[in-house]
């Protein structure tokens, strides 16, 4: 993507987005608590361009995906997303999600969809491929009869499966195979912006390969913009054109994908890209441990959450969180020493 | 959290279906692919051997003794006759000077009185052999209510009025027991179907309410049931059928008896249906469909139901035996159906005094059928279960 | 049963795989699980194996504790256990021959745990029916798994007392130094902890600090880092690689992670559909690999930091039901460089195309 600044071709300008958890104790269950699952994040997505999600386990990035699509009810924040469904003229503007009712919101759906992790989990076991694919179809009255089957059929043979698989059950097929029926049930309907949701984690290696492939490619031929969820960064790298890191609920860094991992500045960032073990037997270069286990998001270390972890942790880090804030032109990150700090990429 | 990549027990069953590009794998036992799931679940009871057996049991009961007891059975469920109380007259195919029969044959029965006892009784007169004879004509009756029909599996020679066949003996009005037991399944058996059909309908549709709902109507049907369960079983069960005039119609009484085990037993569904909703609907093909918008009617009859049909019908099935049981407790202590009417819980009430066990043994005979009958049903549901549950090792 | 021999200075080599050969009798058919792994494993030193799901791997592990599960069973091969043990004042090698043992016997058993340890992606993943049973604690404990009602200290000191003539007290100390040693913080509160109190990471620790408790010689990782985070697994394969150099132990390292077993492994032997495609160093695999399997598979990962590629190579088509395998060379359908005529016809024996660097593949075979 080119270093343009235009801002009208945001779709999806997310801002101070929290989603907090409850936790229940005692015999009258009440809220002793929170998960801090999202904590005010703020990111944008551009049209057609690949955002990559990436972090460890508890921050938030699936939470972050669902909120967004409104799986899950927003505790706070804003969430804009450019439609031309509510404008008399049908001319593009950015609506806040949240203050739409169920029906307008069933119509924003049609614009947005997900793709899920689990390949056994995410396909109704009672459904064949044929209604699976084109539920979205039916709920959306967009088409039935031969339509509908015509649609589908186009829509297997565009994620590499043939016509009579849509006559058949998703325990007939592999994992590879179940993804990407995940993939043609996501855009059914042509959606503007689909979530990832780690859509490659439980695939093998080879089968990965041809997934990443295929997302690019239909990418290419229909424009939609990605969210792509992961934990690896390596896939995330390939596939995305920004990155935003996150860590206990919070966005840590975000970037371009190739400034990201070369000249990261924040210190998370650099220790989990050392963390990575690289494909090389050869590669010596003296990794950044971080001790400690990952924060809990109920109960997160006061100041900036990392500075437990950091080795550039100062006073200033125990007590006060940093902001999330445009360091360089389109390079945002919560640290308060990232000005000063010299980071290493891989 | 990855899933594990690594395991490395093959799976059968789960065809590793032909690849995308080039078809080279050839398609392995085209029966098992293209499948829906019930028919896959078909496929899979029938290998199990216990199923298919409690299925049998099942089948074999509900015919005999639902549909057609009048055809298998030689007597009437009320017919009298002067043998009170008589022994049962075993079949032999060897008369006493040797000689083997082709066609079985009993013994007939002398009355005498003891008069130590003062009791009636019968015994065997091996001068008197009345052949049974099969698909004999004998009382008519109308099969199903409808065909007028007189002929029986067996029975005694129509043309010797003599002649009598009573394999299990009679009761204190001279009934045929063996024809009062295929008709007492008749009864017994249905009230079991009807009152679990209630149970569903009623438990698991509350259950799926609540699960898929949750909130204040949650807490409402959960503390009912939690309430009601907290009563022990047979002393509720007594309570409600005591509640059941005497003075009803037969007909009336067994419809009240079948609210009455509804009542008992909706609970324990509704509970388990509850708990299945909350689970399926954590799965990600359910957050899916809703993310598609899709709403909540589609929700519940498109994903979680159909998802939890599998175990609502095992359990349903596992808990008829329950039912039936019920209703022989109820009916030994002379509640819920009484005579006219003739199930197997009446039956038992005429074996609830020391003298009939004593004197009259054979009017135990019943039991074991009783006792086939819910194995059956056990069976039926466990087969069902292993049929339907894709993860227990196959 | 064994061989006994003197210990040459330059063999050390712990165990030998030879030509081994696993089926499964299942309804359907016969599974060849594994067909013909030859490696063998070095003291002191890491042997990556790796591949993708189906391959064998982890059944290749298990049979070399007898473990591998019914229906499946050891039909071909050999697997030789060499034991070193003090005879007359000098050191001799015991091989024993691993394959004929009793999987329920006591041979079997003492050297589980005691001289070849495992550990599994996740010590608490699944409550199997094995851990319910009080006559299968030692099953349980023999293969380091955790349980999850019972401390895990009471763990730790059932397991080295069974393997070590300590009392419990020397147990208990035992057991803390380990868990000391893996990083546990605080170790002599951790070892009173549930197992559920624990994180994953911490969790695995534990795992790592029972096998090592027992001081094997050998320790077998089945994806031991998959289920963790980046940097908890940066944690744990420097421990495992700090001990290893403490103690002097051989590592069979099982992943489907390219990038873990180029980090920990010194040798490599990749596995497709049962059987070994190639053995060579880790330097070699990586470098100047053989087999086209193994080529394609390294070009189909996203490396990090490399300049984005625009596509991801790919490997065509998909892995051959296990049932209906092609014949010749069971990769064939799949391969860049397949051969009409030879490839689908003849099935390809173990090569050597290097010095120590073994592959299966029609290319380098004189056929």
């Amino acid at each position: 993507m080119a270093e343009d600044m235009q801002t009208d071709n945001i779709l999806l300008d997310v801002k101070g987005l929290k989603k907090y958890f409850p936790i229940h104790k005692g015999l009258l269950r009440r809220v002793t608590g929170y998960v801090k699952a999202v904590d005010n994040i703020s990111f944008f997505v551009r049209e057609g361009e690949t955002l990559g999600l990436v972090g460890e386990s508890g921050c938030g990035k699936t939470t972050a995906s669902r909120t967004i699509i409104r799986l899950y009810e927003p505790t706070a924040g804003s969430i804009h997303f450019k439609t031309g469904l509510f404008s008399p003229d049908g001319k593009p503007q950015m609506v806040n999600l949240r203050e739409l009712d169920k029906t307008q919101m069933k119509a924003i759906r049609r614009e947005m969809s997900m793709i899920f992790q689990d390949p056994v989990g995410s396909l109704n076991p009672r459904m064949s491929v044929f209604d699976i694919i084109s539920e979205p179809l039916v709920i959306h009255n967009q088409s039935t009869g031969p339509e509908a089957e015509e649609t589908v059929v186009q829509l297997l043979e565009r994620v590499g499966l043939r016509p009579e698989h849509m006559r058949r059950y998703p325990h007939e097929f592999s994992g590879g195979q179940r993804q990407r029926i995940g993939i043609a049930r996501a855009l059914a309907l042509h959606p503007r912006l689909v979530f990832c949701d780690e859509p490659v984690s439980a695939l093998d290696v080879s089968i990965q390969a041809q997934t990443l492939n295929l997302l690019q490619d239909l990418q290419a031929d229909f424009g939609q913009a990605y969210v792509f969820v992961a934990h690896d960064l390596s896939v995330v790298q390939h596939i995305s054109d920004r990155v935003a890191v996150m860590y206990v609920g919070k966005i840590a860094e975000m970037a371009g994908s190739d400034t990201l991992y070369n000249n990261p500045l924040h210190p998370y960032t650099e220790a989990l890209m050392s963390a990575v073990p690289k494909p090389d037997p050869k590669y010596e270069s003296e990794r950044i441990i971080m001790p400690g286990d990952v924060a809990d998001p109920s109960n997160p270390p006061p100041g900036c959450y990392f500075h437990p972890r950091c080795r550039y942790a100062q006073e200033i880090c125990k007590q006060e969180e940093p902001e999330f804030r445009e360091l360089k032109p389109d390079h945002f990150v919560a640290c308060h020493r990232a000005d000063e700090l010299q980071l290493r990429g891989v | 959290m990855t899933t594990d990549k690594s395991s490395e027990t093959p799976s059968t069953g789960s065809g590793q279906a032909p690849s995308t590009g080039s078809g080279q794998a050839p398609e392995r036992d085209k029966k098992q692919l293209s499948q829906s799931y019930w028919a896959l679940v078909w496929w899979r009871f029938k290998r199990n051997r216990m199923g298919i057996g409690g299925m049998i049991i099942v089948l074999i009961s509900l015919i005999c003794g639902t549909l057609f007891a009048e055809f298998f059975t030689p007597y009437l469920v009320n017919q009298q006759s002067d043998y009170i109380e008589a022994r049962p007259q075993w079949p032999h195919f060897i008369d006493p000077d040797g000689k083997f029969h082709l066609r079985p044959f009993v013994y007939g029965l002398n009355e005498e009185i003891d008069m130590t006892l003062h009791i009636r009784v019968y015994t065997v007169d091996t001068s008197k052999q009345y052949p049974i004879h099969f698909l004999v004509r004998g009382v008519p009756y109308k099969l199903l209510g409808l065909i007028p029909m007189d002929t029986h599996i067996f029975g005694p020679d129509p043309d010797d009025p003599e002649a009598h066949v009573y394999i299990f003996g009679t009761d204190g009005l001279g009934r045929d027991i063996f024809s009062r037991i295929v008709y007492g399944a008749r009864l017994s058996l249905l009230l079991g179907l009807i009152g679990q059909a209630l149970t569903l309908i009623f438990g698991a549709t509350l259950g799926a309410i609540s699960g898929y709902y949750g909130g204040g109507m949650d807490m409402f049907i959960m503390r009912t049931t939690e309430f009601l369960q907290a009563f022990p079983r047979e002393p509720i069960l007594l309570a409600l059928a005591s509640i059941i005039p005497d003075n009803w119609d037969p007909m009336w009484i067994y419809f009240g008896l079948t609210i009455v085990l509804a009542f008992v037993y909706w609970g324990g569904l509704a509970r388990q249906v509850r708990g299945l909703v909350l689970s399926i609907r954590e799965r990600e093909f359910v957050l899916a469909a809703q993310s598609f918008g899709a709403s909540d009617r589609r929700l519940l009859f498109r994903h979680l139901i159909p998802n939890a049909m599998s175990n609502i019908i095992v359990n349903a099935t596992m808990m008829i035996p329950a039912m039936i049981q019920s209703e022989a407790f109820l009916g030994f202590l002379g509640l819920g159906l009484r005579p006219p009417l003739t199930s197997w819980g009446v039956l038992m009430n005429e074996v609830s005094s020391v003298r009939a066990i004593r004197y009259f043994p054979w009017l135990l005979i019943p039991i074991p059928f009783i006792l086939i009958s819910l194995l059956g049903f056990n069976m039926l549901g466990d087969g069902l279960r292993d049929a339907l549950d894709p993860y227990s090792g196959r | 049963m064994n061989e006994v021999k003197e210990t040459s200075e330059t063999n050390n080599v712990l165990v030998e795989v030879k030509d081994l050969k696993v089926q499964f009798d299942v309804r359907d058919g016969i599974i060849k699980a594994v067909d013909g792994a030859t490696f063998d494993i070095v003291r002191g030193r890491t042997l990556g194996v790796i591949g993708e799901s189906g391959c064998g791997k982890s059944v290749t592990a298990r049979a070399i504790l007898r473990m591998v599960p019914r229906p499946g069973k050891v039909v071909g091969g050999e697997i030789l256990y060499h034991r070193r043990i003090q005879s007359n004042g000098s050191e001799m090698t015991d091989i024993v021959r691993i394959n004929d043992l009793d999987p329920d016997g006591t041979e079997i058993r003492k050297i589980r745990g005691g001289e070849i340890g495992m550990i599994f992606q996740e010590p608490m993943s699944s409550l199997t029916p094995v851990y319910t049973a009080g006559s299968h604690i030692n099953e349980a404990v023999g293969l380091h798994r955790l349980m999850p009602i019972r401390k895990v200290g009471a763990q730790m000191t059932e397991t080295i007392q069974a393997h070590r003539q300590v009392t419990k007290e020397e147990a208990r100390e035992i057991a803390i130094e380990m868990l000391y040693r893996v990083g546990l913080p605080k170790p002599e509160e951790r070892v009173d902890s549930y197992p559920h109190q624990l994180s994953g990471g911490q969790r695995q620790r534990v795992m790592i600090a029972i096998a090592l408790s027992c001081q094997p010689k050998m320790l077998i990782a089945d994806e031991p880092t998959t289920a963790l985070d980046v940097s908890i697994e940066a944690q744990i394969l420097d421990i495992m690689r700090d001990l290893q150099e403490t103690v002097d132990m051989a590592i069979m390292f099982i992943t489907h992670n390219l990038g873990v077993v180029a980090e920990m492994a010194q040798d490599m032997v990749v596995m497709y559909m049962g059987k070994v495609v190639e053995k060579a160093s880790a330097l070699e695999i990586f470098y100047e690999p053989q087999h086209p399997y193994t080529r394609a598979l390294l070009k189909s990962i996203p490396h990090v930091g490399k300049k984005s590629q625009e596509r991801l190579f790919t490997i065509t088509g998909m892995v051959p039901d296990p049932f209906n395998l092609p014949p010749g060379c069971v990769f064939h359908p799949r391969c860049p460089e397949y051969m009409p005529g030879k490839c689908d016809r003849i099935v390809p024996s173990w090569t050597q195309v290097g010095e120590d660097h073994w592959t299966r593949c029609l290319l380098y075979e004189e056929v």
